[in-house]
């Protein structure tokens, strides 16, 4: 999927804001959902998302903004008249429907004849697994079984777009996993966009086809997995979008090849050039398994001159062992924290052993590439 | 081996078990001397007759008395109470609910304020309030002196006295019974249910129809209990708002016990009409719960 | 309930004069000592030698207990002048319909002998009767006003206590015909309080026709405007003078011509009512079965309501004012009896209510206009068709009450 599908919008949102008494929960969100797009709106909590997703269901009515559905103007219509349905966080089963009962709620509103009705609980149940689970009350299922339900319920009435509010936030994480491959599964299977809100980063990067990460009622950055963690737009992108380092700094060197910044710290980086003015400040993103270890001498003093390759000494102060991998962090003599992630393979280090740190400049990514004057770094 | 660890484990339990029933102690003594001991011997009275002193025997116990309850007369009684039980339940339910369902929606910080204000006519007696009705309604009274004082009457319409002053008096007697299980079944309705069936195609009154209804149906059934048992029952409103024709079964409960002063005869009609009542709750507490697990 | 929970009842006359002479004081010296250290303390110990029940400890009275003096001015207006003893007892509980006294005489009571009034009114016979049979010793009143039929049960059960006639020295003020009733040899255990007849009440200006018999409440030109007393006995009678029967029948068959002919009636009636009087002058009812005091007090409010004895005959009643066996103030209860007997205060409350009572001695005082109205004091002719209900055996009365839930559903 790319960013082509954009041509011919799902879903458009425009200058979307919604306040809720002096809060502005959304703040002028637009964003283009294409068809058959696995969509995921992905931020902390209080950033907006649900609500967006809200708006689009038509459970909430957005203060500004417009949304269209394939073209229609769909804003002031109540949620029966979308042709989108919802599965809740909380799965808003009816307790007091069986199984067939909860996924024929919504063919039974648009006048399905009987046997339609059965044939198509029948097969959804078998698209979510749960085939012969037709008179199972509701409350005798598993967390999982009962997200299926929700599941089902809401793509029996095959909607032009499925929104998906944290549908797996209340699973443990194994089930979380399996359920996750499965929901892109079904997602292939039926074809239709997918609206996803979750706040679990890994979730939206393994599921999504383009995910927009929201913070503050407001979208940061939209963009394919790879952009958003590879080349992320802001701080809170880099920040949010696994872990990451950031130092602040101030160009020192300007440099055809690599320009050299003075860090905070006092210590020097070099990062990829473009053109930067000297005294321009910046903002630099190391991803912790970008940056190499190497052993020093424990006992050889620290050398005089700048390394090149941005190589600062330090300490190892913590380590992690992760399983896959070691995680590492170090204390530059600059005083600098940095995260790092090592393969297996290679040295191991412990808590105390002197090191260098070093990255190659292209790693370090410079962020919000701002304007000196307009920074607001102290 | 095996006795010693068992043991050790199961005296926690049981202490437990005993910890908990001490906490029943104080309700199961209380039912039992105010309520279990009455009733017992309000049903060995109803066995029993009056001699020739007019004291209560039991020297020859029989269903004498219930015999003497099942009149055919009594059937318009009967019919009067249930009548005036049931209009007073389905009225409090349909203008109780819409205010529950308003303070537990839009009530916001507000809601235990509404509560109070729902109960606010508890502060004064039943009595009282029910005197004050008779005021107001009666030929002379600030209903009737309206009415013709905008000239829509010019002789007091009579309704003080009638099935209408009854059924107005208790409707208001209990409409708060009826308020208080609606709001908390309401208030407990999860809201993400409602729009989940709007999501699903339902219009505002079929998402009511289908979801709230159902949903809140535990809150109509305690309310429809806690209106009609006691409407059934209700002595006060009948005999103060109504009139010769509108009497009830408790009136005649009353007569047996006061004008002819025959306490194994009251006794027996008393406890028939509990145990119909108590009959018709649980069936009608069974019907229901077998509609809602069939769905 | 078993006579042996009788409370036992020594004449306490005897007994305040065995402690005098014991203690070696004069009466006179008594009541000083009285009015010096309070009733309560002083006279403890006889009063629990007198009644079994224990004497409460009441709070000493408000104003000064009773001198000598002020017992001799308030019985100067009686004729026969003895000096009553005053009450050891600083309350007093009285049971009483509602409307049935003087508006003063229980204010006047309290000021004259220090006595603190409880004064609790009930609203129909049948819930009088039912609290003072309810312990079997009068529910917790000292005095109470039942009508006379009931005094042969209340005797033979011991829910009522004898009457000191030495501390009721004004019932020398009661006529001949009340010195020794029927249902009551000697008054040994009531005093004859009112009486009355039984007609009904109606408003002219709502009913302009003519009115003078049973037979004219059955006219279906009333429904909605008639109201009958929620009374069994009454209401049986209104409909066994119309059928010649006598209202004290027990027999089978008579007894269901009553309740067909009342069955008939029946669909007139707006209310069975326990307050005639105020339902008539709020305009409820134009015309409703009352006794003939109940009319008169209707007469305040609507002067032009008329009054009938109808002509097929009807109730004479009256009621008594007892001491109940469970009495704690057995002295403050004579001492209430006794000032109700004096010829003023008789009068101010017959003047009131409009209840003619058995005191020769107020008759003078009494206002010619309730005195020489036949309707409140019915001359010999009319008095002669008046009939007295009577007490009913327990196994007759369930003939009544039947047919009355009969009547009623």
């Amino acid at each position: 999927m790319t960013s082509a599908s954009v041509q011919a919008p799902e879903i458009g949102l425009t200058d979307l804001v919604k306040r809720f008494g002096e809060v502005r929960a959304v703040d002028g969100v637009s964003l283009d959902i294409g068809a058959h797009e696995f969509f995921s709106l992905l931020g902390p909590s209080g950033c907006g998302k649900t609500t967006t997703l809200r708006l689009i269901g038509g459970f909430e009515l957005p203060t500004s903004g417009r949304i269209l559905l394939r073209g229609r103007d769909v804003t002031d219509l109540p949620p029966d008249k979308r042709p989108v349905n919802m599965v809740f966080q909380s799965y808003a089963l009816f307790p007091h429907l069986d199984v067939a009962g909860n996924i024929a709620f919504g063919l039974k509103r648009r006048n399905v004849p009987n046997a339609e009705i059965r044939r198509r609980t029948g097969e959804i149940l078998e698209l979510v697994r749960l085939g012969g689970y037709e008179k199972r009350r509701t409350h005798e299922l598993s967390g999982g079984q009962q997200q299926r339900v929700a599941l089902a319920r809401a793509l029996v009435n095959q909607p032009d777009v499925l929104l998906l509010d944290e549908p797996l936030g209340a699973l443990d994480l194994k089930l979380r996993k399996r359920l996750q491959l499965e929901l892109k599964r079904i997602q292939l299977d039926v074809g239709i966009t997918f609206v996803y809100v979750t706040h679990d980063q890994e979730e939206a990067l393994t599921m999504s086809d383009r995910i927009a990460v929201m913070n503050r009622g407001r979208v940061e950055q939209v963009g394919v997995p790879e952009e958003l963690y590879d080349r992320p737009a802001t701080p809170f992108v880099a920040d949010f979008i696994g872990t990451t380092n950031l130092f602040h700094g101030v160009v020192e060197a300007p440099d055809p090849a690599a320009e050299l910044v003075r860090l905070d710290s006092g210590e020097p980086c070099r990062i990829v050039a473009a053109g930067r003015r000297p005294g321009q400040t910046v903002q630099v993103s190391v991803r912790p398994e970008a940056i190499v270890l190497r052993a020093v001498n424990g006992a050889a003093p620290m050398a005089t001159a700048p390394r090149e390759a941005a190589g600062l000494r330090g300490r190892i102060e913590q380590t992690a062992y992760l399983g896959a991998a070691v995680q590492y962090q170090v204390r530059t003599d600059g005083g600098l924290a940095l995260a790092v992630l090592a393969g297996k393979v290679g040295t191991r280090f412990a808590a105390g052993d002197h090191v260098e740190v070093s990255w190659a400049p292209a790693d370090g990514l410079v962020l919000g590439d701002t304007p000196a004057d307009l920074v607001e770094e102290p | 081996m095996t006795a010693a660890p068992a043991s050790g484990r199961d005296r926690p339990a049981i202490l437990g078990r005993l910890a908990g029933a001490v906490l029943l102690v104080p309700g199961v003594v209380w039912l039992a001397a105010f309520f279990l001991v009455p009733l017992a011997i309000m049903v060995v009275i109803s066995f029993g007759a009056l001699d020739a002193n007019g004291h209560v025997t039991l020297a020859n116990p029989g269903f004498q008395n219930y015999q003497d309850a099942l009149q055919p007369e009594y059937v318009r009684v009967v019919w009067n109470s249930l009548y005036y039980a049931l209009v007073t339940t389905i009225l409090s339910i349909a203008i109780g609910y819409p205010i529950a369902y308003w303070i537990s929606r839009y009530g916001g910080r507000r809601k235990v304020l509404l509560l109070i204000l729902v109960m606010l006519p508890f502060w004064t007696s039943y009595l009282i309030r029910t005197y004050a009705w008779m005021i107001i309604l009666r030929d002379n009274g600030i209903v009737n002196s309206a009415l013709q004082a905008v000239g829509l009457t010019n002789e007091p319409i009579e309704i003080l006295n009638t099935d209408f002053a009854v059924i107005l008096g208790m409707t208001y007697g209990f409409l708060p019974f009826a308020i208080l299980p609606l709001y908390v079944s309401i208030d407990r309705l999860d809201e993400h249910l409602v729009q989940a069936g709007r999501d699903l195609y339902a219009s505002g009154s079929q998402a009511f129809i289908h979801v709230t209804l159902p949903l809140t149906m535990p809150g109509i059934v305690a309310a429809a209990l806690l209106t009609f048992i006691p409407a059934l029952g209700d002595f006060v409103t009948p005999d103060l708002l109504g009139g010769a024709q509108t009497t009830t079964i408790a009136k005649i409960v009353q007569v047996i016990f006061t004008s002819g002063r025959d306490w194994p005869g009251g006794s027996a009609l008393g406890f028939l009409l509990m145990i119909v009542t108590l009959g018709g709750t649980l069936a009608a507490l069974r019907t229901l719960r077998r509609e809602v697990l069939a769905g | 309930m078993s006579r042996q929970s009788k409370p036992v009842v020594v004449p306490f006359d005897e007994a305040l004069q065995r402690y005098l002479t014991v203690s070696g004081i004069s009466r006179r010296q008594f009541i000083s000592r009285i009015a010096a250290l309070g009733a309560v303390a002083a006279i403890g110990g006889i009063v629990e030698a007198c009644v079994s029940a224990a004497q409460s400890p009441s709070p000493l009275p408000a104003t000064p207990a009773p001198t000598a003096a002020g017992a001799a001015t308030a019985v100067a207006t009686a004729t026969p002048v003895p000096t009553p003893i005053p009450s050891p007892e600083a309350e007093l509980f009285v049971y009483n319909w509602d409307g049935y006294i003087g508006s003063n005489t229980v204010s006047d009571f309290s000021k004259k002998y220090g006595i603190k009034v409880t004064y609790d009114k009930f609203p129909d016979e049948p819930t009088q009767i039912a609290k003072l049979q309810s312990d079997g010793k009068g529910g917790g009143y000292d005095v109470s006003y039942p009508a006379s039929t009931w005094l042969p049960s209340f005797v033979a059960d011991g829910i009522v206590q004898p009457i000191q006639p030495s501390l009721v020295p004004n019932l020398a003020n009661l006529a001949p015909e009340w010195q020794n009733p029927g249902y009551d040899p000697n008054n040994a255990h009531s005093v004859p309080n009112y009486w009355w007849t039984t007609g009904y009440a109606w408003d002219p200006a709502k009913l302009p026709g003519q009115y003078s018999a049973w037979a004219d409440l059955w006219n279906p030109n009333l429904k909605g405007h008639l109201g009958m007393l929620d009374d069994m006995r009454e209401v049986f009678a209104t409909a066994a003078f119309q059928l010649g029967l006598s209202p004290n029948t027990v027999d089978e068959g008579e007894l269901d011509q009553i309740l067909a002919k009342l069955e008939v009636q029946k669909p007139l009636v707006r209310i069975w009512t326990d307050d005639d009087i105020g339902d008539f002058e709020s305009g409820q009812l134009w015309i409703t079965h009352c006794w003939s005091g109940d009319w008169y007090q209707m007469t305040s409010d609507k002067p032009n309501a008329q009054y009938v004895i109808p002509s097929e005959g009807s109730i004479r009643g009256n009621d008594t004012m007892v001491i109940l066996s469970g009495a704690k103030h057995p002295i403050a209860a004579h001492l209430w009896i006794n000032y109700n007997l004096d010829p003023q205060v008789s009068a101010n409350n017959t003047n009131e209510i409009g209840y003619m009572g058995p005191n020769a001695a107020a008759l003078p005082l009494i206002d010619p206009t309730i005195k020489n109205d036949p309707r409140l004091n019915p001359p010999d002719s009319v008095k002669a068709k008046l009939v007295e209900l009577a007490y009913l055996a327990p196994a007759d009365l369930d003939k009544y009450t039947k047919r009355w839930q009969l009547l009623r559903a």
